[in-house]
């Protein structure tokens, strides 16, 4: 099995934790959420149709 | 040299470059970061609820000291799971079919959730051996398999998720030769073949998504014992 092969295992495992600490966290953390959580049990609003675009 | 049905998982290299650097630093390209807008896009939007919903929903159980591993957790869902389903597309080296990268991300992560207990609350963490009720005659005993098995989870978190994923890509590179072997002779059995990789296909879709959250499900379950 080619996995078992230790020869790029080092390489490998520098270079994911090295995109996995440098590049997703800031992707992850830079969704905001306008809204605080509401409780539930509130009557959903009507929502009225809207005619700009989407982006 | 006549390729076996295991060489599409050694870590390919082209001119000496190893091609994995390009798997796993370019997918990233398919989860764009938020801007300061406060209207973002369908793309920007979906993925935000799904980031947000299942970090709720995978802390529910943690008290408030492991939450801080929240950006960690959903960095790494987010991580194995495009890695997971990019790799299902042909031709598309999956990174997460090598056992250095789970094991590379399974053991210091279950070694920091140790560490931190240890540190934090020794007793509470060591009571871990030893199940409530257990029978005097058998408290040696067990603590020694519980010690075994705590000592397993690394290794058995980084090899289920190699497994699943290099048995899955096997499975599909098998049928789909099958498939085109018998296509001239068969044409029936090719056709019930070909069934059979579009559903062994779309059970491969889901293995990648549950795989991915297992992982990340296991590392929350041994945080919830130490933190």
């Amino acid at each position: 099995m080619p996995q078992l092969n230790p020869a790029p295992w080092f390489m490998i495992f520098m270079f994911t934790w090295a995109i996995f600490l440098t590049i997703l966290p800031p992707k992850v953390m830079a969704h905001t959420f306008p809204n605080e959580p509401s409780p539930q049990g509130m009557t959903t609003p009507k929502t009225a149709p809207w005619n700009w675009p989407w982006h | 040299m006549t390729l076996s049905l295991f060489d599409q998982f050694s870590s390919p290299s082209f001119l000496g470059i190893p091609m994995i650097l390009m798997a796993l630093a370019l997918p990233w390209l398919l989860i764009p970061t938020p801007t300061s807008r406060w209207l973002s896009n369908r793309v920007v939007s979906l993925q935000g609820w799904f980031i947000a919903r299942f970090t709720n929903q995978l802390f529910l159980p943690l008290n408030v000291g492991g939450h801080k591993w929240a950006p960690l957790l959903a960095s790494l869902m987010m991580f194995l799971l495009t890695l997971n389903m990019l790799g299902l597309m042909p031709y598309i080296f999956t990174p997460t079919t090598q056992l250095s990268l789970n094991l590379g991300l399974a053991v210091p992560l279950w070694l920091a959730t140790v560490l931190i207990g240890m540190r934090n609350q020794p007793t509470h963490a060591l009571g871990h051996f030893l199940p409530e009720g257990t029978p005097t005659a058998l408290i040696p005993i067990l603590i020694i398999i519980e010690t075994i098995s705590l000592f397993i989870r690394p290794l058995a978190l980084g090899v289920r998720l190699t497994a699943n994923l290099t048995a899955g890509h096997l499975l599909i590179h098998l049928i789909s030769s099958a498939v085109f072997v018998l296509m001239p002779m068969m044409p029936a059995v090719a056709i019930l073949t070909a069934v059979l990789l579009l559903l062994l296909t779309m059970l491969e879709v889901a293995v990648a998504m549950i795989q991915a959250y297992v992982f990340i499900l296991l590392l929350s379950l041994y945080l919830q014992e130490n933190v």
